[in-house]
């Protein structure tokens, strides 16, 4: 056993003493092997964990209806929470499509954005939406009140806000100190979400009324001044109707004696999230289209825009692939080059070596195992590059979006490309070894 | 002991080099004397295994050689055969040490530090086994490869021109490190070389006559 190990280790060592000889030629080597291994691995981390994100806040969400805009614009803005609003839609045009005995359409969850907490949004809506996103309180209960909110997983963790706590909200859909609602009340937290891993886990959820009383309130307070600043859901207006929750107290009388919020004339949200009765049903299926020819609203298949996104995303996804490949490629011409070289340097060692009881098949294992070794250092090295660079990539997306990504995830691919990785460098090792072992050693050993 | 009797060798097919017997007893040292060309180091190579005679016996203690398959001879040339080249060539990646214990492990034995020191300090270079075979003199280099011979305790110590690329004080003293370690481990050490400042010190010589190469067609 002892001596199996002492001969794998000589041929470790020898092999690895033998690259790090030529340092110049072993560093250039590894570096386009990186390279392309790093891009590669980079690429199949980015394009798993997006799509996983495509894929977690889909939702079943079958149809987005919001203002006219770019569809793409109001799927994002909407399901992934990622981009401004295309604008609002009043209430009376919304009605339709969140009544409940609208014939095509099985759930309809009303979204109205247009507030932060800390980057986190704050989102006007109804129960359902928890439903939606098939998330579960971890702790407390879902929102009753003007103020209160429910807090995603996310969004407890990085604020660190919980049951009881008040904070006021900023305008907009960024953080900025400068434009917190001073005057508006306190908004307060009543349940704690699960996490979901949907885009519902950087959300703070509340009734649509209270995100309405905060812009009432808003609209009221002369001294408050957003000038300048580009309101997706300010253009709407609030002087047209008297509608103030402020110092309201819902205790002590039941809420079902209310009229739905939808039934609220003047008001506006920014969109719907529509899933059909029957995803077959004909009228359903043409619904988008309908809304689009004949109503002020625009209608969105997300799963269309989606699709037509990562096509687009696709086409340098796939150029970067390409580049990648054709790095592999040349490191595997480097490593074939070098090996070549290396030979005529090494000629007479390698002669020395048969000359001293070395086989045919020992000289040309250690040429192959040197190319191996180039291949899977230059592997290990590049998955280090990408899981490093992701770990960036992370952070910067995270600062810009809110959405977690996994530097140090491995996928299965990657494991996958360590045996494509090692067969490259075997295969651009495999012809200098076999001019290595057939080589005549009495006519090199009689050259000088 | 060695013995060679009736070899011969096809030299590209048209020259047949024709090569006279030899003999040379375990302890003994025996100089293959002869002009350039006439096939010296073709015969080192043949009885190293390293070439195969076209025709001719090989014996190595009354065991002829040439039955050996490829992998026995590997074997029996990394245990039993010990060469020292004309111009002392090493592994460039390696140290000192590292050279003799590639000897050891070639030859399929366990590695043993221990004892390549000990040839080291014998041949008064014990302070080079860490440097890289690079930083060597030439002198040092050709005791180097005189301890990469003996390093395996072989039976036949092949040398090729050892001392042609050496000082009048460094030939002596090469010759008398490998008459020593031939002696001392009983093995036959053959000398191929043209130096004339061997023939006087080495009486055991045999010649090989530049006119016993035959040309064919």
């Amino acid at each position: 056993m002892r001596s199996i190990h002492n001969f794998f280790y000589f041929f470790f060592t020898f092999t690895w003493k033998n690259l790090v000889n030529r340092p110049l030629s072993l560093v250039l080597n590894l570096l386009l092997f990186t390279l392309g291994v790093g891009l590669i691995s980079m690429l199949l981390l980015i394009n798993t964990q997006v799509t996983e994100k495509m894929e977690n806040n889909f939702a079943g969400i079958d149809l987005v209806i919001g203002a006219k805009g770019s569809p793409l614009q109001m799927v994002l803005c909407n399901m992934y929470h990622i981009d401004p609003p295309t604008g609002n839609i009043s209430t009376e045009n919304a009605r339709p499509f969140l009544n409940p005995d609208n014939p095509l359409i099985g759930n309809a969850v009303p979204l109205s954005i247009g507030d932060n907490y800390k980057g986190f949004r704050i989102i006007g809506s109804e129960h359902n939406i928890v439903d939606l996103y098939k998330a579960s309180l971890a702790e407390g209960r879902l929102w009753e009140k003007g103020t209160e909110v429910v807090i995603g997983h996310r969004v407890a963790e990085d604020t660190g806000l919980k049951l009881g706590d008040r904070f006021k909200s900023s305008h907009g859909l960024s953080a900025d100190i400068n434009m917190v609602h001073d005057d508006a009340a306190d908004f307060v937290v009543v349940g704690v979400l699960n996490k979901a891993q949907s885009v519902i886990d950087q959300l703070i959820l509340c009734s649509t009324r209270a995100v309405w009383a905060v812009h009432d309130h808003e609209h009221g307070a002369e001294e408050h001044d957003h000038e300048g600043h580009d309101h997706e859901a300010d253009e709407h207006d609030h002087d047209a109707h008297d509608h103030d929750h402020e110092g309201h107290n819902h205790e002590g009388h039941e809420h079902e004696a209310e009229a739905p919020f939808w039934e609220e004339d003047g008001q506006e949200l920014t969109a719907i999230l529509v899933q059909f009765r029957n995803k077959k049903n004909f009228r359903a299926l043409n619904l988008g289209r309908n809304i689009n020819e004949n109503t002020d609203l625009m209608a969105a298949n997300p799963a269309y825009e989606v699709l037509k996104l990562q096509g687009n995303i696709g086409i340098g996804v796939d150029m970067m692939r390409i580049i990648a490949m054709i790095i592999v490629f040349v490191s595997a011409l480097s490593v074939f080059f070098s090996l070549v070289n290396a030979l005529k340097e090494k000629k007479y060692e390698l002669a020395l070596m048969r000359s001293m009881g070395a086989s045919r098949g020992m000289i040309f294992s250690l040429i192959m195992l040197e190319g191996a070794f180039i291949a899977v250092i230059g592997y290990l090295l590049g998955l280090l590059l990408s899981h490093g660079g992701m770990m960036i990539f992370a952070d910067m997306l995270e600062a810009e979006y809110r959405y977690g990504f996994e530097a140090w995830r491995f996928l299965a691919e990657e494991a996958w490309m360590l045996l494509v990785v090692l067969l490259i460098g075997l295969t651009a090792a495999i012809i200098p070894a076999i001019m290595a072992s057939v080589s005549d050693i009495s006519t090199t050993l009689s050259e000088e | 002991m060695i013995e060679a009797k009736g070899l011969t060798y096809n030299y590209k097919g048209n020259v047949r080099l024709k090569y006279p017997d030899i003999t040379c007893g375990s302890g003994e040292t025996c100089l293959l004397l002869g002009a350039s060309g006439s096939g010296k180091t073709t015969l080192l190579h043949m009885l190293a295994g390293i070439l195969s005679p076209d025709a001719g016996v090989i014996e190595f203690d009354g065991q002829a050689i040439s039955g050996f398959s490829a992998k026995e001879m590997n074997a029996f040339r990394g245990k039993e055969i010990g060469i020292v080249f004309q111009r002392p060539h090493f592994v460039q990646a390696l140290t000192v040490l590292d050279n003799l214990l590639l000897a050891q492990r070639l030859a399929g034995l366990d590695t043993n530090p221990s004892k390549a020191l000990n040839l080291l300090e014998r041949l008064g270079i014990q302070q080079k086994a860490k440097v890289s075979v690079k930083a060597l003199s030439q002198g040092e280099k050709q005791r180097v490869a005189i301890a990469r011979a003996l390093i395996n305790e072989p039976k036949l110590i092949l040398a090729d021109e050892p001392t042609s690329a050496l000082d009048d004080k460094n030939a002596e003293e090469v010759l008398l490190l490998l008459q020593d370690a031939a002696q001392q481990a009983q093995a036959s050490l053959l000398i191929v070389t043209h130096d004339n400042r061997l023939t006087d010190k080495v009486p055991q010589q045999i010649l090989l006559d530049i006119n016993q190469v035959k040309s064919e067609g």
